[in-house]
């Protein structure tokens, strides 16, 4: 027989449960439920013993733990930044690179953790059992120890940044950003900011222009308007893949009172501005190419990304229900269009090191 | 009690076919759902005229979603009978549809409880986006049980919950944590209805005698199929709907001894959503008066009819 508990908000109890600090011996799941309208009032947990717990493979637990997979937002970008200016000969510290880019790394690492850590709070990841990590939800971890983890490597983080600050003080104003956003979603009070609409100006902001144009300050290569540019382009493309999750997701954040620019746009609506903010990349991109590099890289960076999300934008066009597979597979296939994008462009910068190397 | 007639102006004589129509639909039905009502309105003893008047209700919006679902299906035979959408026109099926709903809406409004009313449009208004979202999976055979629960959430489990939350509406029970219990409890015994009832179409404690794979042929995969198809892979499942017989999807899945290895364990699945229906409905202890109680009793044993499909 299995043994559940039903906790509201009221009960002094509650937050001990949430947080997993009520025994060290047992785990207090929370339970899925499907009327979404109503998170986080009461929860049902089902208790379960740590010993019972299934847990995968260390490397695993951890590479889930701390979804290594999404590392390649902060790192794309800090590695494109690097190899413009190393073919631009523009000088720059290689200690203050490589401390600011395990900054930025840590950083995101605890960011990443806190939004698992309050969504579990907030009972997001009750209406969507398969967001985030899923470290918390299986009681693989506490929520209390997943934000101890978070709160030491945000701290970690940004102590590897000080010495880029204390040297480049204009950095101050970038690092501000990401704070106050931290802070705005900690005093966000039902859901967090990420659940309120145009949040994807932050995310953009991010990681694009503000992780971009801050790491090429930090390693004291001085502002440039490439590194704008770069950083245009992968916040963009960030925010692209976050939509795409977020349409995936329409039918049950508009139920749930989830506010974002896809819940307010809809299914219908919703497709083409995924359209829209697609074409809008490949455009940024051509741009991009056009004016930094050769005319044969435009036209490669225009047809080909096309050619990539070819199936993506015919099958969008055919999708017909908010729920099934046929959404998780157009939104999948959607993904690998803008990975191979990212490949494409990871080719070009391979190819400038094969060129450098042929003239050395 | 006559669960068509609530108020003389309910069927009026004079609209031709109307009263046919009617009769012949109500005829048949078990009423599991208005005496669910009756079960919930006697241990709180709610008056009988506002348990006639819901349990009315309930048939009403059930049977209206019925008309409907049997036209948007195509299903030809309802209760055994030709469906009303054939017996009589298409027409007359979705203005008789519209008919019940407005009626309730009249009956209801004349009971004065704008909660009550309130909450009967929100779940009508699920019904219908149920409705909505499972048509647009027809021909989905990659879908998973997730998604399936969410779309069943609306168009059956809905009903349930108003069952269960609508006596104490009608009564002015309000408490958030009462219905936020009755909520849950509702959600899975229609959650647990609904599977039991998708087992019936592979032939599985079908003392009914329901015909078989009616779902999977009109292409739609229900929640045992989506269950027991998890691990196919996507081309695979697409053969699904060749299947002209229960041993034909067995064989599809894996032979017969797979197909008995999924059943028991989406009967372990489910046993764990009966034991989470039965914490749900222990906890609502708190918020009823001592001689109420034995609702808790009439309710539990609910599962073993409406999952198990013991008499």
């Amino acid at each position: 027989m299995r043994e559940f508990k039903t906790l509201s908000k009221t009960d002094p109890e509650f937050l001990a449960y949430l947080r997993g600090t009520f025994s060290s011996s047992l785990r207090a799941l929370p339970v899925k439920s499907l009327n979404v309208s109503t998170p986080g009032e009461t929860v049902t947990f089902e208790i379960v013993p740590v010993k019972d717990i299934q847990r995968p493979g260390a490397l695993k637990l951890w590479a889930q733990v701390f979804r290594l997979r999404n590392f390649i937002y902060v790192l794309f970008p800090l590695y494109l930044i690097l190899t413009k200016n190393i073919f631009d000969e523009v000088e720059f510290d290689p200690i203050l690179a490589i401390l600011s880019g395990f900054g930025a790394l840590f950083v995101t690492l605890g960011a990443f953790l806190l939004n698992d850590y309050y969504d579990h709070m907030k009972g997001v990841d009750r209406i969507h059992p398969e967001s985030g990590s899923q470290a918390i939800q299986k009681g693989w971890v506490t929520a209390g120890a997943t934000k101890s983890w978070a709160v030491v490597y945000l701290g970690f983080g940004l102590l590897l940044g000080l010495p880029s600050i204390w040297v480049f003080p204009e950095l101050l104003p970038m690092v501000s950003v990401p704070a106050f956003v931290a802070f705005l979603a900690w005093i966000s009070p039902r859901l967090g900011l990420k659940y309120k609409r145009f949040a994807e100006i932050v995310v953009f902001l991010l990681f694009g222009p503000l992780l971009t144009v801050g790491y090429q300050t930090a390693i004291g290569a001085g502002f440039d308007i490439e590194a704008l540019w770069i950083g245009i382009l992968t916040g963009w493309h960030f925010v692209f893949l976050v939509q795409l999750k977020n349409f995936e997701s329409v039918m049950v954040n508009s139920q749930a009172g989830f506010e974002n620019t896809m819940s307010y746009l809809g299914f219908e609506r919703g497709r083409r501005a995924l359209e829209v903010i697609w074409f809008a990349f490949i455009a940024l991109m051509a741009g991009y190419q056009w004016v930094y590099h050769s005319k044969d890289w435009f036209l490669g960076f225009v047809i080909l990304p096309v050619i990539f999300s070819l199936g993506f934008l015919i099958s969008l066009r055919r999708l017909k229900s908010p729920v099934g597979s046929r959404i998780r597979e157009v939104m999948r296939m959607g993904r690998v269009g803008a990975l191979l994008t990212l490949i494409l462009w990871t080719l070009q910068t391979l190819f400038y090191w094969l060129v450098i190397e042929t003239l050395a | 009690m006559n669960l068509k007639i609530y108020d003389p102006k309910d069927f009026p004589a004079y609209l031709p076919k109307l009263n046919t129509l009617y009769d012949d639909l109500f005829s048949g039905g078990k009423g599991f759902r208005a005496k669910l009502i009756k079960m919930v309105g006697d241990q709180i003893a709610l008056d009988p005229k506002s348990e006639h008047l819901l349990a009315q209700t309930i048939e009403f919006i059930h049977n209206a979603s019925l008309l409907h679902d049997d036209l948007v299906d195509r299903s030809n035979l309802r209760r055994g009978k030709t469906a009303a959408w054939l017996r009589f026109t298409p027409e007359y099926a979705v203005l008789a549809g519209d008919y019940l709903l407005a009626r309730v809406m009249v009956n209801l409004s004349g009971h004065g409880n704008i909660r009550l009313v309130q909450y009967t449009a929100e779940i009508i208004s699920d019904l219908l986006e149920g409705e909505w979202l499972q048509d647009s999976l027809v021909g989905d055979f990659g879908l998973d049980l997730s998604q399936l629960d969410r779309v069943h959430n609306l168009k059956t489990a809905s009903l349930f919950k108003w069952c269960l939350r609508a006596p104490f509406i009608a009564q002015e029970r309000y408490e958030p944590g009462l219905h936020t219990g009755l909520e849950e409890a509702g959600t899975l015994l229609g959650q647990l209805f609904q599977r039991g009832d998708d087992l019936l179409d592979f032939d599985v404690r079908n003392n009914e005698g329901k015909a078989v794979l009616g779902d999977l042929k009109s292409g739609y995969m229900n929640s045992f199929a989506a269950f027991a198809t998890s691990e196919m892979p996507a081309e695979k499942r697409a053969v699904l709907k060749e299947c002209k017989t229960v041993a034909d999807f067995a064989l599809a899945i894996g032979g017969p001894d797979k197909f008995a290895a999924k059943l028991a364990e989406f009967d372990q699945k489910n046993e764990f959503l009966i034991q989470l229906y039965q914490h749900h409905l222990k906890n609502l202890k708190s918020y009823l008066k001592p001689e109420e109680m034995k609702l808790i009793d009439k309710l539990l044993p609910l599962t073993e009819l409406l999952y198990w499909r013991r008499v």
